[in-house]
């Protein structure tokens, strides 16, 4: 695999993982990813970190701010 | 337009995430419930300009993002951020694997990756400087697109784009020094692992 191939894939690495890409260069970077382990290792790597990221943030909203966002909107409607 | 009278029942399913990203910008419990308080107060007010049928999402955040930058941010506690020199491209997966996508090297990525807990990734967020913080905050957690970042922040795309490059890779480096801490980084330079 062409080193240009590759730093052209994951120059793009995060576009392709934000979905601000156009169509044709999201298939032609899967296309490569499929020749390509190295590159195809990186953007699995980048995909799951992102998603521990986003499932390691979540907090549990306290029940009473949830009772306290009712009463204040109520509060205010009166 | 919005009917007021139909706020609550719009805007609550969203309470439990703008909470969530409450308490990433803030650092502190009762901080980010002063902060989402006060975002539902002005969003209520203000729900007669909301066009319904437009993005109550992204309105609630752009919201949530002005609350906090006005009042909250200087009173935040400011824990020690992470150093910004030039960091590369991939900084963790580069850290972490080796040449050629061995096996040996997709053990140890996946060995990373399910290795962190909850408060490594949270103090990593936190730990990111404010300008990239809130970028990476909307778009790795929330799933905001570069757009709607735009919007909600009030800073062009350019800058949206050019920030999350940064604060990723910061990001990256503050986790890469808790599984240091953690000991989930051990077989690197060890040649016989």
């Amino acid at each position: 695999m062409s080193k240009r191939t590759c730093d052209q894939a994951v120059e793009k690495i995060y576009y392709f993982l934000d979905g601000e890409i156009t169509w044709y260069r999201r298939l032609r970077i899967n296309w490569h990813l499929r020749s390509c382990p190295p590159c195809e290792g990186a953007f699995q790597f980048e995909s799951k970190l992102r998603s521990v990221v986003r499932e390691k943030s979540a907090e549990e909203i306290p029940d009473e701010l949830i009772e306290r966002l009712r009463r204040v909107l109520r509060d205010e409607t009166n | 337009m919005a009917d007021q009278a139909n706020f609550e029942n719009d805007a609550m399913q969203y309470a439990p995430q703008l909470y969530a990203a409450a308490m990433r910008m803030t650092r502190n419990t009762s901080d980010a419930e002063d902060l989402v308080q006060e975002t539902f107060l002005k969003a209520y007010r203000a729900y007669h300009t909301f066009t319904h049928g437009t993005n109550l999402k992204a309105w609630l955040y752009r919201i949530l993002t002005n609350t906090f930058i006005n009042r909250y941010r200087k009173q935040a506690r400011r824990p020690k951020e992470v150093d910004l020199g030039e960091l590369e491209d991939l900084y963790l997966y580069r850290r972490v694997s080796s040449a050629g996508a061995t096996e040996a090297s997709r053990s140890a990525e996946e060995e990373l990756l399910s290795g962190f807990v909850d408060s490594d990734v949270k103090q990593a967020v936190e730990a990111l400087p404010e300008h990239f913080r809130l970028p990476v905050l909307l778009a790795d957690v929330e799933g905001f697109s570069y757009k709607e970042i735009s919007e909600i922040m009030d800073v062009p795309i350019g800058t949206v784009m050019s920030r999350l490059h940064r604060g990723r890779k910061a990001l990256q480096k503050a986790l890469w020094e808790f599984a240091g801490e953690r000991g989930l980084t051990g077989s690197t330079g060890d040649p016989h692992e």
